[in-house]
Parts: C-alpha cells; sequence; structure tokens
C-alpha cells in the first residue's frame, strides 16, 4: 500500500510495475478510512470492525466495492 | 482484510491493555517480557496470549516469533512512512497505518514519505485530529481487502 505525489507518478509506476491488482484512493479516502479504522485502536472497549462494519463504512467512502469486498 | 471476532479472554483484554497504555504512554511496543512483567505473569501466559491475539489478527507478529511487528498502526521498527504525532517519532507498515497513527492517538500528526514510483520526491501530509488531511498524495492498494492477509508482510 503506497503513496504516490501525484496521479500521474502512481499511473506511471502501474504501468512500470503491473501490479496483480490495483485501487487508487484519493487523500480525503484514505484519510477517511485510516481514521474510522484505527480512532479506537488504543481504547479499553476496542474491538475488530466486523465485515458488515467494514462494508458500511467502504461504501460511506466510496471505494470500489468489488475491490474492498471483505470477504 | 481482518474483521473476525477479536480474543475477547479477560487476561486477553489486560494484555492489550498493557500494549495499548505503553503504546500510548512511552511510544514503545512492549516485548512479550515486558508485558509478562508489568503483569505480573509467567512469561509463558504473556506469550501464550500473544500467539491468540497474533492469530486472531489483533497485530501482525514478527516472522517466526508472536513478538510484534505492527500493532497497528504502529510499527515496532523504522520504516519509509515516519510519522510525527503526540510530540513522538513513530513508524507505520503503510500509508494507511501512517495516516492512521494520529487518529489512534487522538491527536493530529504529520506523515513524512516518499514517492512510491522511486522518483524520490518527498510526500508531506498534515493530519487533523479529526482525521482531515492536508497534502498532494494518492493512495494504491495492489491487494483485494478479502486477500489482505492472505500474506501481511506483502500487504
Amino acid at each position: 500500500m503506497l503513496l504516490f505525489r501525484s496521479e500521474e507518478h502512481l499511473e506511471a509506476w502501474v504501468a512500470r510495475a503491473r501490479p496483480p491488482a490495483s485501487t487508487v484512493l484519493s487523500l480525503e479516502q484514505i484519510a477517511g478510512l485510516a481514521h474510522a479504522w484505527y480512532v479506537n485502536k488504543l481504547a479499553p472497549d476496542w474491538k475488530r470492525h466486523t465485515a458488515e462494519e467494514a462494508e458500511a463504512l467502504f461504501a460511506r467512502l466510496h471505494l470500489d466495492p468489488e475491490f474492498w469486498r471483505p470477504r | 482484510m481482518s474483521t473476525d471476532a477479536v480474543t475477547t479472554a479477560p487476561f486477553d483484554q489486560e494484555v492489550r491493555m498493557v500494549i495499548a497504555r505503553r503504546i500510548r504512554e512511552q511510544g514503545v511496543i512492549p516485548s512479550i517480557g515486558e508485558v509478562a512483567t508489568l503483569l505480573q505473569v509467567e512469561p509463558a501466559s504473556a506469550e501464550a496470549a500473544f500467539v491468540r491475539m497474533a492469530e486472531a489478527h489483533v497485530f501482525i507478529p514478527r516472522r517466526g516469533s508472536p513478538e510484534i511487528y505492527a500493532y497497528d498502526p504502529f510499527c515496532s521498527e523504522p520504516t519509509d512512512f515516519a510519522v510525527r504525532a503526540a510530540g513522538r517519532d513513530w513508524s507505520a507498515i503503510c500509508g494507511w497505518d501512517a495516516l492512521g497513527i494520529p487518529a489512534a492517538l487522538r491527536t493530529t500528526g504529520t506523515v513524512r514519505t516518499r514517492c512510491g514510483d522511486g522518483c524520490g520526491e518527498p510526500i508531506t501530509i498534515e493530519i487533523g485530529a479529526d482525521g482531515t488531511a492536508t497534502g498532494n498524495a494518492v493512495f494504491h492498494s495492489g491487494v483485494p481487502a478479502r486477500h489482505s492477509w492472505d500474506d501481511i508482510y506483502f500487504t
């Protein structure tokens, strides 16, 4: 899971590296995902997201539903 | 991706809280031995909890060991994803985790890395306490979510 300076840099890398699968997130999407995923990680009542919770979060962030299908 | 039920044994929860407290208050991911000392239990008991938690994907263990490699989003070793938050320097195993460190600490932060295409250009992202991000970057994932734990060291 890598960060790129711009979509042009990312597209050049994808063309060169040819990863077997590929999806792109905007900074807004990855920031929203990271915050929601980890905000409770150090809390006493932390528990992992259920598949249903993960699917709802991915949908709220408009992520590719097939790529981000959790199961 | 890991969304299974977490280990809920009371002792495992105690271990998890010790780990979280050490990270939050000292900026350190503790070893099995440190956790055993802090909880005043035999190292074998702490190790058994670490094994259960690793199997439940609470954290990523070191290869061939139940010790913690990454208590996501926090990595126990320096990486290419550096984060400054809560007055400390942290590292993360990927961009997703790097942006998650300020969230886990419930504070603001700065993520520093370099462009993934090898051009060497620095990337700096400022994270607000509400999780909003400012900077120039796009994120790429090459592993579908349902396969993220197939080879977590690659993911």
